[in-house]
């Protein structure tokens, strides 16, 4: 896989196959340019970011992304431990992560916060809400907010 | 790769029944254990009342012994002293004995039949010489008058120890056991009686029963003989007896099978089946649609390729939403492994049936983006029935979800001042009140012992509801105001509305209700019903008077002191919590 840029990737981690493909079709319609990256659960993520297994050297590329959208719920490792891993990690704490899932349950939203992510997003039931919520996201983290560059990593 | 549409729905048909099967074992596996603990809980309450009454007895023995010392540890002991203590006391006799069981002294008058019974030591003289605390005889019934009751109890002196032998007015123990037994918590219906060692009833609150006889409930009497709890079939009827500890006596209680099992019966029995049967109804509809969808697709291949290609991008479609019920399916037969008690099961099924819900939603908007100009206009009519049908079970599952969490999440009675939560929820629906061009008129309100999130979800539903039904005629004005009447607290909500003929004045207060079509007033019809379970969970309840054209009255009564009402509940919630602690 060619290299990518960090300051425009997008990286998700969701066990949902259909998730995954309903979200780049969301970008599509948003006429996103940014490229997404999917992973499938917690331990393919860390694998990724920590570039280890099929990330390891000589295997695929794994350019820090700008940004990492995370699913709670998932198999092997959830979003939660992932999270944690994450903002226990001095090399990957400060990418931002933003929670993008089912769940409106009080208990995930403030155990997530407590944990270190920077947005909490519920999954909107609807395709163009969808849209509505990955244009806005991209707008605020990739054309207002400054984000560190991979000059950190 | 293909999948031919026959083979993908019978795959789906077979998984949707094998689903709903297990989904229902586990269902009546629940609430079969739901019965056993209101079993259990039956025969706790008649424990605890034989308890209460014990101690009753204990506590009235042990101030008496004292006193009796003091007046009858003497050498001698004067009969006109006991005659006089006697009557002060209501007795009908008191006699004072040795520690041997010898007659020391009588109060004058005391019958011949009674010192001859106390020389033969009957059971109740020989337990107190034995050293009991107190006894208590069966009822007698001297030939000569009104039913007795012969209370000893034993006192130091120090002279050894005598025994103190009263004559009770068996009528006045009698009235002041049934109203202890008054006080307690009952299901309605039910009886409670207190009985001696043969069965014959030395004290009821039941108006039809007599002391001094045996029960007349059909078959009670012969069933108490060999057995302490059972049903009466004559009566359809379940009892318990319990034996008064330290007396021959029990506690009896009986009440009818419908009401003990209440909370496992109605609503509460069939609410999870609806549940049950939306599933299913779902599982049908996405099945039907799914065929549909593909015969369409099918015809269209034999027309032109293009057509074809359109064809294969449904049947991909159908894929996914076979895929989407599959996971529906997986979701139940998850849910149904948990046999916790019923309120959580409905409270999961409803959050993790948001999900396949949102997918059939989304995968269908997707469907007439990409293909809508390809389709027919019928299969896109199906599409957007098949879309709103989604989003109104969605509505409803929200609905199933905010009632069962209102037995399910309970939180501590606190003070609440209702007067602030009905501003609070003003401010809440204000959006709401000025698309009505409605007022809202708030009047005095007081404070209540209550769960202080469920009274706003209460005030929120009722306000929005006089909001929802009001008349396009005249400018709507509600008005919410509250009184303390003796020992409830009572809230009124009225509007000047459409109103409901009373025929429907009970009705409006269930599950799915709905006196309209959908088109002219939105909503799931739960509102009312969750007002009602608030008011129930607080021991309260709700009713409304009506009258069509002109406005409704929504009162709701809630009980001030609630736990003075309910002595042995809160106990029973504090052993729960006790045994919550143990096991955690």
């Amino acid at each position: 896989m060619r290299r990518a840029d960090t300051a425009s990737l997008i990286l998700l981690a969701d066990d949902d196959e259909e998730d995954r493909e309903l979200t780049r079709e969301a970008m599509a319609e948003a006429r996103l340019n940014n490229e997404l990256r999917c992973v499938a659960d917690g331990v393919e993520l860390m694998d990724y970011l920590q570039r280890r297994g099929e990330y390891g050297e000589g295997g695929r590329d794994a350019t820090r992304p700008g940004i990492i959208l995370l699913d709670l719920n998932m198999p092997r490792m959830d979003g939660r431990e992932a999270l944690a891993a994450i903002k226990n990690d001095p090399a990957l704490r400060h990418i931002p992560v933003v929670v993008l899932t089912t769940s409106k349950a009080e208990k995930d939203i403030v155990r997530t916060y407590e944990l270190g992510v920077n947005s909490f997003i519920t999954k909107p039931v609807t395709f163009d809400g969808l849209v509505e919520v990955v244009r806005g996201f991209s707008r605020y983290w990739f054309e207002i907010v400054e984000l560190p560059g991979e000059s950190r990593a | 790769m293909r999948i031919s549409p026959r083979l993908t729905l019978g795959a789906l048909t077979a998984v949707a029944l094998v689903a709903l099967v297990t989904f229902a074992v586990v269902l009546v596996d629940a609430q079969d254990s739901a019965r056993t603990e209101i079993e259990e809980r039956f025969r706790e309450r008649a424990s605890a009342s034989a308890e209460l009454t014990a101690s009753l007895f204990e506590s009235a023995s042990a101030t008496a012994a004292d006193n009796n010392a003091a007046r009858f540890g003497g050498a001698t002991v004067s009969e006109e002293a006991l005659g006089r203590r006697a009557a002060e006391s209501n007795n009908r006799y008191l006699l004072v004995l040795d520690a041997r069981g010898e007659i020391l002294a009588a109060s004058p008058g005391t019958p011949a039949r009674v010192r001859a019974d106390i020389a033969s030591r009957p059971p109740h003289i020989r337990d107190v010489l034995a050293g009991r605390p107190f006894s208590l005889s069966d009822l007698e019934r001297p030939d000569s008058g009104a039913p007795e009751i012969t209370f000893s109890q034993p006192f130091p002196t120090s002279r050894g120890r005598r025994v103190l032998v009263s004559g009770l007015d068996g009528r006045f123990i009698g009235a002041f056991l049934a109203g202890s037994l008054r006080r307690l918590p009952t299901e309605r219906g039910a009886r409670q009686y207190v009985v001696d060692s043969r069965g014959v009833i030395i004290g009821t609150p039941s108006p039809d029963q007599r002391a001094g006889t045996l029960p007349t409930e059909p078959g009670l009497a012969a069933a108490l003989r060999t057995s302490s709890m059972g049903h009466l079939s004559a009566s359809d009827r379940r009892f318990v007896a319990r034996r008064i500890p330290g007396t021959p006596w029990r506690v009896v209680r009986t009440a009818p099978e419908d009401r003990v099992f209440a909370s496992v019966q109605g609503i509460n029995r069939w609410g999870p089946w609806l549940l049950f049967a939306a599933f299913a109804v779902a599982a049908l509809a996405v099945i039907a649609l799914v065929r549909s969808v593909l015969n369409r697709a099918a015809a269209m291949t034999t027309v032109n390729a293009q057509l074809a290609e359109s064809n294969a991008t449904l049947e991909d479609r159908a894929r996914d939403l076979a895929r989407a019920n599959q996971d529906l399916e997986w979701t139940n037969a998850e849910l149904g492994r948990s046999n916790e008690e019923l309120e959580r099961f409905a409270s999961i099924a409803s959050h993790d049936l948001q999900e396949p819900l949102r997918k059939v939603r989304m995968f269908s908007e997707r469907i007439t983006h990409h293909d809508g100009p390809q389709l027919s206009e019928r299969s896109r009519d199906y599409l957007g029935r098949m879309s709103s049908a989604a989003e109104r079970m969605q509505d409803l599952i929200d609905g199933l979800l905010q009632y069962s969490r209102v037995t399910m999440q309970t939180t501590p009675t606190s003070d609440v001042d209702l007067d602030r939560v009905a501003h609070e929820v003003v401010g809440d629906l204000e959006i709401a009140i000025r698309d009505a061009g409605a007022r809202i008129e708030i009047g005095a309100l007081p404070h209540v012992p209550a769960d202080a999130l469920q009274m706003r979800q209460l005030l929120q539903n009722l306000i929005a509801n006089a909001l929802k039904f009001r008349r396009p005629d005249a400018p709507s004005v509600v008005r919410v105001e509250g009184r303390v009447l003796d020992e409830t607290v009572e809230i009124t909500v009225s509007d000047n509305g459409i109103g409901i003929e009373q025929r429907y004045a009970e009705r409006v207060f269930n599950v799915f209700e709905r006196l309209h079509p959908r088109t002219a007033y939105p909503g799931t019809g739960m509102g009312l019903a969750l007002c009602r379970r608030i008011a129930e969970r607080h021991h309260g309840s709700i009713a409304v008077d009506s009258t069509p054209g002109e406005g409704s009255t929504f009162t709701v009564s809630l009980p001030l002191h609630p736990t003075d009402r309910h002595p042995l509940q809160a106990s029973a919630a504090r052993r729960k919590e006790e045994d919550r602690r143990a096991t955690s």
